[in-house]
């Protein structure tokens, strides 16, 4: 069950409307929203899901870039 | 209590990317809650992974990795990471570690102790050891590379020693060296951020090396106009990013560079006083030319010509021109296996310092070329430590006896000991070793039976040698060899590691390697005492004492070789210590082991200013190197005639040696994607990025596509004069290859694209070209 935090930055005057859909993206808590960019929390029941929530972001209109920053795995068996 | 545990590891993981959101603004806060609250011991590390040299912090517990998060005090990455560097420490954990020495016994690899191992690969190397060899990697730390170019070249007298970056980064280094005298780059990433214009030369920045990219992009995000140009055969992820995509037929990027140079001479747009005092002209014959002969040589890459050759059109050749003929842009070009694997790598590699020097686009803060490297540690260990064939560490090489010489006295070997003749290249090798010129192999940190192009030919017989595979995991390779040793990864042992911008890098080791699993640096000191042992001179000193002889403070030798003192000791202090006596010469200094502990990297050359070390954030530019000579602006003080100047080479275009034709009709191009590492052996185990991207597959053009009745997830036949290889089609994916040509990516061991890659190489750098050969295309 990793928990994942990423910066994701938007085009300009998009953070609003990119928010409002990373909040249908499943696992996600989104914590910051700023001009230019979005920190999000990702707490996925399994390891594989992370990424695919990671590729989900990149896909979302207005989204310019997906950052990882943080990345806890200390009960995920590989 | 885990609800709290989650719920306080979140508020971590927010606060870290609060942090890392400040730092990208220039400002550094500290996080509340620190990262130590957490339970965790946290220690720096470089990532694994690129040569992009992205600092880490790991978080460790009970022995184990149980998180990373990227280093905020780290200027390269500024705290970002990309998908590979968040899962560097889950890499550490697959089910299938190698744990044990094995050796094969008829058909089996069964397991033996380390001692049979050592005692088995120290008689077969005193058998022959003017044949035996060593292939090693970018991936190397630069004790390990130091280890072993030391074993083979001083303990043995042979030069049969050759890297993996051989395949990414020569011609690189032969480009730098026939350009500067000097091997590696002027600029830094600082320049990323005070560019205006980039331009990337057959460079998929987005996905290989995606921090350095987030890194421009970020300015952009913050209001920040800056040009991308991405000039590609292929649209990938960073084309969506770009302000021109401008796409030209293979090889023909020889042609383009000219006619930037063409038009900044026939627009008398080139820049007058840099061109005067900082450049000289060279044809192909190292014969000296004037400007108006260099500009004769030019004029058959007009703009008509070159659109003609290239695809490209006059007004997409024009733009280029004006770009670098406009004063007040900062321009930097930006490349990696798009030029250097290719036929003309090298000239290719002189040809864009030629646009560079023209336009007086060089050693400006952010307007500058910038090579950069696809290894951790292709620039600090194979091409500053020089485990190539011809190299000695510093910038030395093997047929200069004065350099022998100083090896020699550093190594303290008998005179004599260096052998004067090169040994063999990369691809050399693997052919002698097919033919049975080479009788031994040891494999280190690479899997060369995945990643050596032309794979039939250059992998025959290799069962039938005497191979040695030093690795983390099963692979490819450890499946032929006789005898494969189980290595310590990343965090289970020291290292220090050289990065694109000449920045050296430290970490020490955090938790244990798993089972039997030990150094790579430990499995050569213990064959080479073993070899010692027994009576072989290569291995004594001038002093009769061990080739690798370490001493304690008291003056007390170190026994290195017994695992159970190794591990309590920091050899890599002790032979970085000693490397370093050899970082001089060519200015390329690094400074004492332990100031590194203290930093996150410096950039050499690094040098003792006032009781302080100092990097060199630009080299050859005045007020940041300490080697330019006072009064000069720019110093390329290692040019070759002495005169200071950088040398425009006439280099014309030249054919590639295999190109599409009816039988063979479309182009392959071969390279990485965003999930996987190489071949990947450790990225395939993070069930996250082995998900994500599950296997190879082949990137067609959907007209291409269309006509050959292919849709996506069809099996395709992928079919060259060499090999073929089936793959399912991927035809509106990640990438759009050009018309006429597909992309097939090399990391999945079940799909060996190498057997259908061409293995003709530059002459001049020895690099192999994945980047076009013929290929026919049809459903399977």
């Amino acid at each position: 069950m990793p928990i994942t935090s990423l910066i994701i930055g938007t085009a300009p005057g998009e953070s609003a409307n990119v928010a409002q859909q990373l909040a249908d993206v499943p696992y996600v808590t989104i914590t910051d929203v700023k001009e230019d960019s979005i920190i999000v929390i990702t707490d996925t029941p399994q390891s594989e899901d992370d990424k695919t929530c990671w590729d989900a972001f990149t896909g979302i209109p207005g989204v310019v870039s997906s950052d990882v920053i943080y990345h806890n795995f200390e009960d995920v068996e590989q | 209590m885990l609800n709290t545990r989650r719920e306080f590891l979140k508020q971590v993981a927010r606060a870290s990317a609060l942090a890392a959101l400040s730092s990208q603004m220039g400002l550094v806060y500290a996080m509340d809650p620190p990262l130590e609250q957490d339970g965790l011991s946290w220690q720096k590390a470089p990532c694994r992974f690129c040569g992009t040299g992205c600092g880490t912090m790991v978080g460790t517990k009970n022995g184990r990795v149980m998180a990373v998060q990227g280093d905020l005090q780290n200027p390269v990455n500024k705290g970002l990471l990309c998908a590979k560097g968040y899962h560097a420490g889950a890499a550490l954990y697959g089910r299938d570690r190698l744990t044990t020495p094995l050796m094969r016994k008829g058909n089996k690899q069964v397991p033996i102790s380390w001692d049979e191992a050592i005692d088995a690969i120290a008689k077969q190397i005193a058998k022959d050891p003017s044949n035996f060899s060593i292939y090693g990697s970018g991936q190397w730390t630069i004790p390990e590379g130091y280890t072993a170019m030391k074993f083979i070249k001083g303990g043995l007298g042979n030069n049969h020693i050759d890297p993996n970056a051989r395949l990414c980064m020569a011609s690189a280094v032969v480009g730098f060296i026939t350009t500067f005298g000097v091997d590696e780059p002027s600029g830094c990433y600082d320049d990323l951020d005070e560019c205006d214009t980039v331009i990337t030369w057959g460079n998929n920045w987005a996905e290989m090396h995606p921090v350095l990219f987030s890194r421009v992009m970020n300015r952009r995000n913050n209001g920040e106009k800056i040009n991308y140009i991405d000039l590609a055969t292929r649209q990938t992820r960073s084309t969506k990013a770009a302000d021109h995509y401008m796409e030209f037929v293979p090889q023909t990027d020889l042609a383009i560079a000219n006619c930037i140079c063409y038009q900044l001479l026939e627009k008398g747009t080139y820049d007058k006083d840099f061109v005067a005092k900082h450049v000289r002209f060279k044809d192909n014959e190292k014969k000296d030319l004037s400007i108006e002969e260099y500009k004769a040589f030019l004029a058959e890459y007009n703009i008509e010509n070159t659109s003609k050759l290239s695809g490209l059109s006059k007004e997409q050749l024009k733009y280029l021109g004006d770009i670098f003929g406009d004063k007040n842009k900062k321009v930097l070009s930006l490349w990696c296996m798009g030029m250097n694997q290719h036929t003309r790598g090298t000239w290719i590699n002189n040809l864009v310092y030629n646009v560079h020097l023209l336009s007086g686009k060089f050693g400006k803060p952010g307007s500058t070329p910038f090579s950069l490297t696809g290894q951790p540690s292709a620039c600090g260990t194979c091409r500053e430590v020089g485990t190539l064939a011809h190299a000695l560490p510093g910038g030395r090489v093997v047929k200069n006896a004065e350099h022998r010489k100083q090896v020699e006295d550093v190594w303290q070997c008998k005179p004599g000991s260096i052998n004067a003749k090169p040994g063999f290249h990369t691809i050399s090798m693997f052919e002698a070793f097919a033919k049975g010129d080479l009788s031994s192999m040891w494999v280190q940190v690479t899997n060369p039976a995945q990643s050596i192009p032309n794979l039939h030919k250059n992998l025959a017989n290799s069962d039938k040698r005497f191979l040695v595979v030093s690795d983390v995991y099963p692979t490819v390779t450890t499946r032929l060899a006789n005898i494969v040793l189980p290595s310590a990864l990343w965090v289970e042992k020291n290292g220090v590691v050289g990065n694109s911008e000449r920045r050296t890098q430290q970490w020490f080791k955090m938790v244990d390697p798993p089972g039997d699993a030990r150094d790579d640096v430990w499995q050569m000191l213990a064959v080479a005492h073993k070899l010692y042992e027994m009576g072989f001179a290569g291995m004594k000193n001038r002093n009769g004492k061990f080739l690798f002889h370490m001493e304690d403070e008291n003056g007390k030798e170190i026994k290195s070789w017994d695992w159970n003192v190794y591990k309590t000791i920091n050899t890599d202090k002790i032979l970085f210590d000693e490397y370093r006596q050899l970082t001089l010469l060519k200015h390329k200094d690094i400074a004492p082991y332990d100031e590194y502990v203290k930093t996150r990297g410096m950039r050499w050359p690094v040098t003792e200013q006032n009781g302080r070390w100092v990097e060199t954030k630009r080299r050859f530019v005045a007020n940041d190197d300490p080697y330019v000579a006072e009064g000069r602006d720019i110093d390329i003080y290692m040019a070759k005639a002495g005169d200071k100047k950088a040398i425009a080479w006439a280099r014309p275009y030249n054919a590639p040696p295999e190109v599409p034709d009816a039988k063979f009709p479309f182009w392959l191009c071969t390279g990485r994607v965003i999930e996987h590492w190489h071949t990947g052996t450790m990225t395939g185990r993070v069930k996250e990025l082995k998900r994500a991207m599950p296997h190879a597959y082949v990137e067609l053009h959907p007209e291409d596509a269309r006509e050959l009745g292919i849709t996506d997830g069809d099996m395709v036949k992928i079919k060259s004069r060499r090999g073929s290889i089936i793959l399912p089609a991927w035809v509106l994916g990640r990438g759009k290859p050009a018309k006429g040509s597909v992309f097939v990516p090399f990391f999945d061991e079940t799909k060996l694209i190498n057997e259908v890659t061409l293995d003709a190489y530059c002459p001049m750098s020895k690099e192999p070209d994945y980047k076009k050969c013929a290929v026919l295309v049809e459903k399977a």
